[in-house]
């Protein structure tokens, strides 16, 4: 350090009795000058940091050339510079950025990725040839697809031959069951504290009808909710006699109950409402079909194709019309 | 907490996790059976529960060989100390970082002696629980192995899941040190009891038993499958649907990591019947070790029941057990809808009680209401089976799951014939084990789990044909007379018990032996994506 201050030094020295040389032999001037720039870039080059040495010539040569050119000012200027810089307090200096290491990308905590193809899942789930491991992702998988088209696949599963697979499909089955059972819950005590009869009555109506459409109940229980249903939805009628989404929910139900002509009834109170002609035909066409009366069906079939836009329908539409 | 220890000496250390005495159930009324069926032994009992607010006053008098008892809750909040940062100790990472890797691997399984000496290091304060929380040591370790493992976007997550996982483990260390002596140590289950288990053993050589009833592990993976209070943060782009959420992985393979632990401690692993011995080597228990005790029950208390029945078969369907959803009463009860059509004498009794989960039980009561159910199905509440088997015809179970029900062989034993869900040892129970024990006859029906349809099939096939009937119940007689009496378990149970006592010294020896440090069988990537 006390070596570092001795060029500083000496630096000022020999540039102070450069000074008096100047006007009588310019040539000692200037050996004495590039002798205190000299000192003045070993002092500076001592202080400053690794970053800032390199390229180690390139720097040396500014620092000379600005000492040599600068008389004077430029030797004092750069001291003082760096001295002040030195010991200026580290927060003063502290770089808001700091270079971290080049992040490394682990492939391997990427998970094996197990893709299931159409038409794989249920043949996995079947299968006993296949891991429980592999079938309990196959059933994972369903786990967020609609109840309506898993609920035969999760029933199926209740009766495999592997535990695991057995409790979490019944698990999702009661899950999504018990989600709907707590609105109905809901629903009826509302309907008990006599508060707003109307969108209750359809609520219910609805609720019921989704336990239906979405397979969840089977069997007396499905009949009951069936039953539910019709019950509900004629409240609601009673109540608006022009809410379309409730007849069509009515209509489906008598259709389902084989109530054909209450069916038909109903459907074309829902097309009277203003229900769109495209979506209430199918199920008339179904009508038609159970009634054997297939003149009809073939009309009401190409009256959809020309207006219809879904794929599986205009097919079976196409069925029809061909003579 | 210590309720109560007399000043003498235990021979055998029971640890209980969730069950006798807090709980009523199965498990629980095992437990009672095996305390009092040894009264020449002492037990010092250990009972480990979630929270003090979920077990309310004791369901079963302590026996009198019950010489200590003592309760812990695992996830009562710690205090909340102030946070010092500290470095923590490098040696002891290292180690914490072996164990971890070797849990990883499955087919490596358990810390063997490395857990002794983390005790060790507790024990001379190199490694308090500080520092886990709060060292700059266990900081690294963990972002490190975010960075590595995590699949979640999450660290926060992450760093707060760790440290819920391994809040527990403290307080068993703890259980483990101050534990009083014992000559041999018995966890009915594994979880965090099997953990505690090992740790005692490793801490004190005796000898661990481990008997089994459900499998633990199993039963913990499939609520976590559908827990709802794990997080999964990964948008739409990084999911796929086959795979599970990376917490949800992580809780998982804690539970399996911590069941393998128990298994290669435990000196005797006892199944109730061989599906389960099956799945616990398949888990990780060692062959050889494992062995199958079924239930078995006071037969000459039971048989005096059948001679109060009436000679006519009674109309009623009866389910004994807890009103619980894992008991899946509600398909119990649809069933009896269809039932009441072809029965309407029928009465269907649900015996057991409902206080355990009242929601449920209240879905219960609406549903029968629901179906127009109410004059035929009665719910009694708790009840002696003493009183009622003797008026009833046909046992119901249908529960989702079990592991060998009591209940169907005391019904048996009265001479109650039963149908029941496919699940646990039910099959084996109804229709018979082997070629001897199947030509016994069946002793009921055996339908899947959660077929309202099919379960009411069989109870109204059941009632048809009263040849059958009497058939089913001599078949139920003969089976648990020859293969499922109260002697038979205790006679199994004082063997293993003698086993282990005698052999405390030689366990020891074991113990010394065991490789202190052993090789992965699999490549690193290998284990880390299992």
């Amino acid at each position: 350090m006390v070596i570092n201050y001795l060029l500083a030094v000496l630096a000022f020295i020999s540039e102070a009795l450069s000074l008096l040389l100047l006007n009588s032999n310019t040539g000692q001037y200037l050996a004495l000058h590039t002798l205190a720039v000299v000192f003045m870039v070993l002092f500076v080059w001592q202080l400053m940091q690794d970053p800032y040495r390199e390229p180690p010539v390139w720097t040396m040569l500014l620092l000379f050339v600005w000492g040599f050119f600068l008389p004077v000012l430029g030797i004092v200027g750069v001291l003082l510079a760096v001295i002040v810089v030195y010991w200026s307090p580290e927060s003063a200096r502290k770089s808001l950025f700091v270079a971290l290491d080049t992040p490394v990308y682990r492939s391997s905590i990427q998970p094996q990725v197990h893709d299931f193809g159409v038409g794989s899942i249920r043949e996995q789930l079947s299968n006993d040839q296949f891991s429980t491991e592999v079938r309990m992702k196959a059933l994972l998988a369903i786990q967020h697809m609609p109840t309506r088209h898993t609920a035969p696949l999760l029933r199926a599963a209740l009766a495999d031959s592997a535990d695991d697979l057995r409790l979490l499909a019944y698990g999702m089955l009661e899950a999504r069951e018990r989600e709907l059972m707590l609105r109905v819950e809901q629903a009826l005590m509302r309907q008990q504290q006599q508060q707003d009869h109307y969108s209750t009555a359809r609520e219910l109506a609805e609720l019921y009808w989704e336990m239906v459409y979405q397979n969840l109940v089977q069997g007396d229980m499905r009949r009951f909710a069936l039953e539910q249903v019709s019950r509900f939805a004629q409240q609601a009628l009673k109540l608006n006699a022009a809410d379309g989404g409730i007849w069509v929910i009515f209509g489906r139900m008598h259709l389902l109950n084989g109530a054909y002509a209450e069916a038909e009834k109903a459907f074309s109170r829902v097309i009277a409402l203003g229900f769109l002609v495209v979506r209430a035909e199918p199920y008339l066409a179904e009508l038609a079909f159970l009634a054997k009366d297939y003149a009809k069906v073939r009309g009401l079939m190409s009256h959809h194709l020309s207006e219809g836009r879904m794929p599986q329908p205009r097919q079976v539409a196409m069925y029809w019309r061909t003579p | 907490m210590i309720v109560m220890t007399k000043d003498q000496p235990a021979d055998i250390g029971l640890l209980l996790e969730g069950t006798f005495p807090y709980v009523s159930g199965g498990v629980s009324s095992w437990v009672n059976q095996i305390i009092r069926g040894f009264p020449d032994l002492n037990f010092a009992l250990c009972f480990l529960g979630s929270a003090a607010a979920d077990y309310g006053a004791m369901r079963y008098e302590l026996p009198s060989n019950v010489v200590h008892f003592e309760v812990h809750y695992l996830h009562t909040a710690h205090e909340n100390s102030k946070a010092i940062s500290r470095v923590g100790d490098e040696q002891v990472f290292a180690e914490i970082r072996e164990i971890h890797e070797r849990y990883r691997c499955p087919a490596q399984g358990s810390a063997g002696n490395m857990l002794r000496d983390l005790m060790e290091f507790q024990r001379t304060g190199r490694y308090h629980e500080q520092d886990f929380l709060h060292s700059y040591q266990a900081w690294q370790y963990i972002t490190e192995q975010y960075r590595a493992n995590c699949t979640d976007p999450s660290f926060v997550d992450y760093f707060w899941t760790v440290r819920t996982m391994h809040a527990p483990l403290w307080l068993l260390m703890q259980i483990a040190e101050n534990f009083v002596p014992v000559k041999a140590f018995h966890t009915i289950s594994t979880g965090y009891a099997g953990f505690l288990g090992a740790l005692l053993k490793q801490r004190t050589g005796k000898p661990l038993i481990l008997s089994e009833h459900g499998i633990y592990t199993k039963e913990r993976k499939i609520d976590l499958f559908q827990a709802q209070w794990i997080h999964d943060n990964r948008s739409v782009l990084e999911k796929n649907s086959a795979e599970i959420a990376y917490f949800r992985h992580l809780w998982i393979r804690f539970f399996e990591a911590v069941g393998r632990e128990c298994y290669h401690n435990a000196d005797h692993i006892i199944a109730l019947y061989e599906t389960n011995r099956q799945r616990q080597i398949t888990d990780g228990a060692p062959a050889a070790k494992t062995l199958n005790i079924p239930n078995g029950i006071d037969l000459p208390r039971l048989q005096k029941l059948r001679a109060r029945r009436a000679s006519v078969i009674p109309l009623v369907v009866c389910f004994i057990g807890r009103v619980v959803p894992i008991k899946d009463v509600k398909t119990f009860i649809r069933a009896m809808r269809t039932v009441v059509n072809h029965y309407p004498n029928i009465e269907a009794w649900i015996a057991g009680p409902e206080d355990e989960d009242p929601n449920y039980a209240k879905d219960c009561h609406s549903l029968a209401l629901g179906l127009g159910l109410e004059p035929y199905v009665k719910f009694l509440g708790f009840q002696k089976i003493d009183d009622i088997l003797p008026k009833v015809g046909l046992m119901v179970l249908s529960s989702i799951s079990e592991a060998l029900p009591l209940v169907i062989l005391e019904g048996f034993a009265a001479g109650v014939p039963c149908v029941a869900t496919d699940v646990g040892s039910c099959r084996q129970l109804i229709e018979g084990l082997d070629a001897q024990d199947k030509d016994l006859g069946q002793a009921g029906k055996v339908v899947s789990i959660a077929d309202p349809q099919a379960l009411a099939d069989a109870i109204i096939q059941m009632f048809a044909d009263p040849y059958y009937w009497h058939q089913a119940q001599q078949a139920g007689i003969a089976r648990v007379e020859n293969y499922y009496t109260q002697d038979k378990m205790f006679q199994r149970y004082r063997d293993v018990y003698k086993q282990a006592i005698n052999g405390s010294l030689t366990t020891e020896k074991v113990l010394a032996e065991l490789p202190k440090v052993a090789v992965c069988p699999y490549p690193m990537a290998a284990c880390a994506s299992v």
